[in-house]
C-alpha cells in the first residue's frame, strides 16, 4: 500500500510541479502578450495618424486641384465633385450631388459617352480616356477630357472616380483650325477648279524640275496621261532645244530666290508637235517656308499667236493699200492740178494787162471758176486728208471781204437762171488783211452756198458777215448762209452732218451729190476751232452759221500790190534765179512774175538740165518742180547738194502741186529749203523770195520805223485817270485808246439808263446782271475805283439788299463825272493824233 | 520537443500499462525534467528518446512499433484538438500536402522555437503520393503511424510503404497508394 501511496504522492508532486510550470509559462506568455499588445497599440496609433495625414494631404490635393475630380456612384449619380468641378460647371454641391451624370452631357454626346464607358466596363479595357462636351449651369459648353478609375464592390457593382480636365480652349482651337483648314482646302480647290475651267494647265515640279503633279488640263494640253508624267523631268520632256533648257535652268535659279515670272515658251507635245504657251511660274513652299518646287500655269497661246500673225499680215496689206491709195491720190492731184495751175496762172497774168471793165469781170469769173473747179477736185481728197489728220492749216494773210464778194459773184452768175437772188449783209469794215486759211474758209462757204443754191428754187440766199468783237489783234466774226429753200425737219437735221448721209433718199435722187458736202464742211469748221450750227424750218428755209476768230495783220487793204511792187523793185540781186520746170504754161507764169520784179532768170526744162546749169552758174535761188521727165526734182536737188557744186548752198524752193505733208517732208529731206504749193499767187511767191533772200527786203521801210520817227510817246494821259495803267496799255497805240473811249462813251449812258429802270422796279437779278456786265469797262478807261464800287453793288444786289438802290443813285453822279472827264480826254487824244499826222 | 508529445506519450503509457509504468519510466529517467511535463512547455528531445527506450526495455515491444503506435495515438489527439486543420482539407492527399505548407507554418506562429520535420510531397497520378520526411530526430515511425491514421480518418484505404533513404532514418520516403 505504501508503494501505491508513494506513487500517488510522486504523481501529485509531478502534477503540481507541472501545474506551476504551466502557470509560470502562461504568466510569462501573458506578459509577452501584454507587451506585444502595447507595441501594437502604439503602432496602430501611429498608423492612424499617418493615415489621417495622408488623407488630409489627398483631400487638399483633390480640393485645390485645377483638374476636375468627381465620383459617380453605382446608380450613375454624382457622389462627389471637387471645388474645381463645381467652379467649372457652375453648380453648387447641393445641386449636383445625387444628379445623374448623363444629364450634364451635351445631347449629341450622351449616347457616345455611355457607349464608350460601357465598352470599357464590359471588356475590362485599360484605356479610359475620353473627350466630350457637357453643358454647364450657365448653358455654355464645357469640353472635358477624363480618365476614369473603376471600383467594383463585392457584388461586382461598379462606381467611378474620375479625373477630368477642361479642354474647351483646345477644342475650340482645334475646331477653328479644322475650319480654317477646311476653308483653305475649299479655297484652294475652288481656285484650282477655276483655273482648270479657265483652260489653264497647272504643273507642279520639284526643285530639280521633276514633275510632282500634272493637272488634267495640262495633261490634255500636252497629250500625256498623268501617270506618264509623274517623275519625269519637265525640261527634257517638254523643251525643244538646248537654249530653252538652259533658259529654264536659269529660271529655276531665280525661282529659288523666291521670284515668280511670266514668259512665253514652246512646249513639245507627246506627238512631237509644239504648243505655244504663256507660262506663269512661281515657287511654292512647305509649311516651314522652304521652297520645295514651283508651279507653272500654262496658257495655250497657239490661237493668239496665229491670230497675231494674221493681224500682222492684214495690217501689212492694209498699210500697203493705204500707201498705194495715198500715192494714187497724190498723183491724180498732180495730174489734175497742173493744167488747172496754168489756167489760174494765166488769169493772174491777165489781171496785169490793160482790160476794159467787162473784160476784167470776165477774167474774175474765169479765175474764180478755175478756183471753184480746183476746190471741187480737192473735195474728196480733203475729206480723206482731214480724216487722216494730214491737212495742213495755212496761216496766211488774206482779204476776207474780197473772198466773200468773189463767192457772191460766182454764185450770182449761177443763180441768174433761177428766180433766186444773192446778196451779202455785213457790218464789217475791213481795213487790214486777216490771217487764216483762205482756201479752207473758201471751201466752207462754197459748200454752204452750193448747198443753198441746190435746194433753193425761189427767194434769196444771203451771206451774213457779222463783226462781233474786234481788237487791234483779233477779229471775231459770225459767218452765215441763209436760204429760202425747202428746209429740213428736226429728224433730218440730225443726220445731215454724217458722212454719205443726206436728209432723205429722195433728195439724193432729186438733187444728186455724194453726201459728203456738209460732213466736210463740219470737219473743216472744226479744223478752224469752231462749230457749225443750223436753224431750219421745213418749207421756210435754212440758215447755217458759225463763229470765227481771225488774227489781224498790219497790212492795209489796197496797199498790198503797191507794197509788194515796191519791195521787189527795191531789191538789188546780182545773181540770176534758176527755174527748173517742165510745164510751159507754169514756166510762163513764174518767169513773167520774175520779169516783172526785174529778176534775171535762167530756165531749165528738167532736173538734169537744171543740175547741169548749176555746174556753170551761181544762182541766187532755184525754183524746182517735183515731177519732171528725165530727172525729177529730188534727184536733181540731191546732185546739186553734192560738194563742189557752186550752188551747194543756194536756196532751193520746191514747186509742188501736192498738198500732202509727206511730199513736203520729202522735199526738205532731199535738201530743199522750202516749198510753194501750186497754184500760188504773186504774193506767196514774193514772200518766199523775201524769206530766203533777206537782202532784197532790207530797204523796205516798216510801219514801226514810221512810228519811231514820230513823237507819239510824248502824249500826256489825264492825271485824273489811272494814267499808269493807260500808258502801259495804250502808250504806243493811241488809236486803240480812242476806240476804247468811243466804245465806252457809246455804251455806258444807255447801260446806266437800264440800271436805273430796273432799280426803280426793284428787280435785284437784272440789276446784278447789268452791274456785272459793265463793271470791267471802267478799269479799261482808267477808273478802277468805280469798277470796285460796282463789284460791291453787285454783291448787295445779289443778296437782295434794299440799300443797293440808294447807293446806285450816289454812284451815278460819279459815273457822270467820269463821262465828262473821258469826253475831255477824247478831244485831247484826237487833237494830238491830228497834230502828229500833219508832221 | 513540444510538451504535448510528452504529455500524450505518458497518457498513452498510462492507458496501456497503468500509471505504475509511467512512474517506473520517470524513476528510471535521468533527465532534468524529472517527469514534470506540461502541454504548453517544451523539453529536450533526448528525454522522449530515453523514455521510449526505457519502455522498450520494460515491455520488450520493438521501438519502431512503439513509435508507430504512438503516432496513431497522437493522431486522434490532433484530430480532436486541432480539427480545423482536418476540415480545411477535403481529402487525405490535400491534407498531407498541407502539413508542410500550412500546418507547420501555423505551429511556428504559436511556438516560434519548435523544431519541426520537413515534409515535401509529390503526386504521381491520382492515386499515389510520395512524402519525403526529413529530421535529425529520425522519428519516421512516428510519422508512419500518423499517416496510417490519417488515411483511416479520411476513409481512404491505402497502402503506406516506408523506405529509409538514409541508414540513420533522418531521411525517409513514404509511398502512399490509394486502394
Amino acid at each position: 500500500m505504501s508503494k501505491e501511496i508513494e506513487i500517488l504522492k510522486r504523481r501529485l508532486e509531478r502534477e503540481r510541479a507541472a501545474r506551476k510550470q504551466a502557470e509560470s509559462i502562461l504568466e510569462s506568455k501573458a506578459k509577452e502578450l501584454y507587451e506585444v499588445n502595447q507595441s501594437l497599440e502604439s503602432l496602430v496609433k501611429n498608423r492612424t495618424l499617418q493615415l489621417r495625414q495622408s488623407e488630409k494631404r489627398y483631400r487638399s490635393i483633390v480640393e485645390t486641384a485645377d483638374d476636375i475630380i468627381y465620383n459617380i456612384d453605382s446608380n450613375g449619380n454624382f457622389s462627389f465633385v471637387n471645388p474645381a468641378g463645381l467652379q467649372n460647371t457652375g453648380y453648387t454641391e447641393q445641386e449636383i450631388i445625387g444628379e445623374s451624370f448623363i444629364k450634364v452631357i451635351r445631347d449629341d454626346y450622351k449616347e457616345k459617352v455611355q457607349g464608350f464607358y460601357l465598352d470599357v466596363l464590359n471588356n475590362s479595357k485599360n484605356k479610359t480616356y475620353y473627350e466630350f462636351p457637357i453643358i454647364t449651369k450657365m448653358g455654355t459648353t464645357l469640353w472635358l477630357g477624363q480618365n476614369v478609375k473603376i471600383i467594383k464592390d463585392e457584388q461586382g457593382i461598379a462606381s467611378f472616380t474620375v479625373l477630368a480636365r477642361d479642354i474647351t480652349k483646345r477644342k475650340i482651337t482645334e475646331s477653328e483650325l479644322l475650319l480654317a483648314q477646311n476653308k483653305l482646302q475649299k479655297s484652294e480647290l475652288k481656285y484650282r477648279s477655276i483655273m482648270e475651267n479657265m483652260e489653264l494647265g497647272l504643273l507642279e515640279v520639284d526643285n530639280d524640275g521633276n514633275i510632282i503633279k500634272p493637272y488634267p488640263r495640262f495633261c490634255q494640253m500636252v497629250g500625256y496621261t498623268e501617270e506618264e508624267l509623274i517623275g519625269k523631268n519637265a525640261e527634257t520632256t517638254f523643251l525643244n532645244s538646248e537654249e530653252e533648257i538652259a533658259a529654264a535652268k536659269k529660271r529655276n535659279e531665280t525661282r529659288l530666290e523666291n521670284k515668280s515670272e511670266v514668259y512665253e515658251s514652246k512646249i513639245r507635245r507627246k506627238d512631237g508637235s509644239l504648243v505655244d504657251v504663256i507660262v506663269s511660274g512661281a515657287p511654292f513652299h512647305d509649311p516651314y517656308g522652304n521652297i520645295i518646287g514651283s508651279i507653272g500655269i500654262h496658257y495655250d497661246n497657239t490661237a493668239t499667236k496665229k491670230l497675231t500673225a494674221e493681224i500682222k499680215e492684214a495690217r501689212f496689206i492694209a498699210e500697203n493699200a493705204q500707201k498705194a491709195e495715198a500715192e494714187f491720190l497724190a498723183n491724180m492731184s498732180h495730174e489734175m492740178r497742173t493744167p488747172l495751175n496754168a489756167i489760174i496762172g494765166m488769169s493772174h497774168l491777165l489781171q496785169d494787162a490793160t482790160l476794159n471793165p467787162d473784160e476784167t469781170e470776165y477774167l474774175d469769173i474765169l479765175s474764180i471758176s478755175a478756183n471753184v473747179l480746183q476746190n471741187l477736185i480737192s473735195d474728196v481728197l480733203d475729206l480723206s486728208k482731214i480724216d487722216a489728220g494730214k491737212l495742213e492749216l495755212q496761216h496766211k494773210p488774206f482779204d476776207l471781204l474780197k473772198l466773200i464778194n468773189n463767192l457772191e459773184r460766182t454764185f450770182a452768175l449761177k443763180l441768174e437762171e433761177k428766180n433766186v437772188s444773192i446778196k451779202t449783209v455785213t457790218n464789217f469794215k475791213q481795213e487790214h488783211l486777216l490771217v487764216g486759211d483762205e482756201l479752207i474758209l473758201n471751201q466752207i462757204l462754197m459748200n454752204l452756198l452750193g448747198n443753198a443754191e441746190k435746194f433753193t428754187s425761189h427767194g434769196h440766199i444771203i451771206i451774213y458777215l457779222t463783226e462781233k468783237e474786234s481788237t487791234d489783234k483779233h477779229l471775231n466774226i459770225e459767218l452765215a448762209v441763209e436760204d429760202t429753200g425747202m428746209g429740213m425737219s428736226p429728224s433730218q437735221l440730225e443726220k445731215i452732218f454724217e458722212q454719205f448721209k443726206q436728209a432723205s433718199s429722195e433728195i439724193r435722187q432729186e438733187y444728186g451729190g455724194t453726201g459728203l458736202g456738209l460732213a466736210i464742211t463740219r470737219k473743216l469748221i472744226g479744223l478752224l476751232d469752231s462749230e457749225i450750227k443750223v436753224n431750219s424750218q421745213e418749207g421756210v428755209g435754212t440758215k447755217f452759221y458759225f463763229d470765227l476768230s481771225l488774227e489781224k495783220t498790219d497790212i492795209e487793204i489796197g496797199k498790198v500790190q503797191a507794197h509788194l511792187d515796191k519791195k521787189i523793185e527795191f531789191s538789188k540781186v546780182d545773181l540770176p534765179v534758176l527755174v527748173v520746170e517742165d510745164n510751159p504754161m507754169n514756166q510762163k507764169y513764174i518767169t513773167k512774175l520774175l520779169e516783172k520784179w526785174r529778176f534775171d532768170y535762167h530756165l531749165a526744162h528738167n532736173g538734169k538740165e537744171g543740175w547741169e546749169m548749176t555746174l556753170e552758174n551761181k544762182y541766187a535761188m532755184i525754183f524746182m518742180d517735183f515731177q519732171m521727165p528725165i530727172m525729177n526734182g529730188y534727184e536733181s536737188t540731191a546732185k546739186i547738194r553734192q560738194e563742189g557744186n557752186p550752188n551747194f548752198t543756194t536756196p532751193i524752193i520746191a514747186l509742188t502741186a501736192s498738198t500732202l505733208l509727206s511730199k513736203k517732208q520729202n522735199a526738205l529731206d532731199s535738201g530743199m529749203d522750202d516749198f510753194l504749193s501750186k497754184p500760188f499767187n504773186p504774193k506767196q511767191l514774193s514772200e518766199v523770195i523775201i524769206k530766203h533772200l533777206p537782202n532784197t527786203d532790207s530797204t523796205v521801210p516798216t510801219e514801226t520805223t514810221d512810228q519811231d520817227a514820230g513823237s507819239l510817246g510824248a502824249f500826256q494821259f489825264s492825271r485824273k485817270l489811272d494814267f499808269t495803267y493807260l500808258e502801259e496799255n495804250y502808250g504806243d497805240d493811241l488809236e486803240y485808246y480812242l476806240d476804247i473811249i468811243d466804245t465806252f462813251l457809246s455804251i455806258i449812258p444807255s447801260e446806266m439808263e437800264l440800271i436805273h429802270e430796273n432799280s426803280t422796279n426793284k428787280s435785284f437779278t437784272e440789276v446784278a446782271g447789268l452791274l456785272h456786265k459793265i463793271k470791267p469797262t471802267f478799269t479799261m478807261v482808267g477808273a478802277p475805283e468805280i469798277s470796285k464800287e460796282f463789284e460791291h453793288l453787285e454783291k448787295s444786289a445779289k443778296n437782295n439788299e434794299e440799300s443797293v438802290f440808294s447807293e446806285i443813285k450816289t454812284i451815278t453822279g460819279k459815273v457822270d463825272e467820269l463821262i465828262s472827264e473821258i469826253k475831255k480826254e477824247k478831244g485831247i487824244v484826237q487833237h494830238f493824233l491830228t497834230q502828229n499826222d500833219k508832221r | 520537443m513540444l510538451g504535448v508529445v510528452f504529455t500524450e506519450f505518458f497518457e498513452m503509457v498510462e492507458s496501456k500499462f497503468g500509471y505504475d509504468m509511467v512512474d517506473d519510466l520517470i524513476e528510471m529517467s535521468t533527465s532534468e525534467s524529472n517527469g514534470v511535463y506540461t502541454a504548453i512547455g517544451a523539453y529536450p528531445h533526448e528525454e522522449i528518446v530515453e523514455h521510449v527506450i526505457n519502455l522498450h526495455k520494460k515491455t520488450e515491444v520493438p521501438i519502431a512499433d512503439l513509435l508507430r503506435a504512438f503516432g496513431g495515438y497522437l493522431h486522434s489527439t490532433f484530430a480532436t484538438n486541432y480539427s480545423g486543420f482536418f476540415k480545411a482539407a477535403d481529402n487525405s492527399f490535400d491534407f498531407l500536402e498541407s502539413i508542410e505548407k500550412y500546418i507547420h507554418v501555423e505551429v511556428k506562429k504559436l511556438y516560434p522555437n519548435a523544431q519541426l520535420p520537413s515534409f515535401s510531397s509529390e503526386r504521381e497520378g491520382d492515386k499515389v503520393i510520395k512524402l519525403h520526411y526529413e529530421s535529425e530526430r529520425s522519428m519516421g515511425h512516428l510519422a508512419y503511424g500518423l499517416i496510417e491514421k490519417t488515411m483511416e480518418f479520411y476513409k481512404e484505404p491505402a497502402e503506406v510503404i516506408m523506405e529509409n533513404v538514409t541508414e540513420d532514418g533522418s531521411k525517409v520516403t513514404f509511398t502512399i497508394t490509394k486502394q
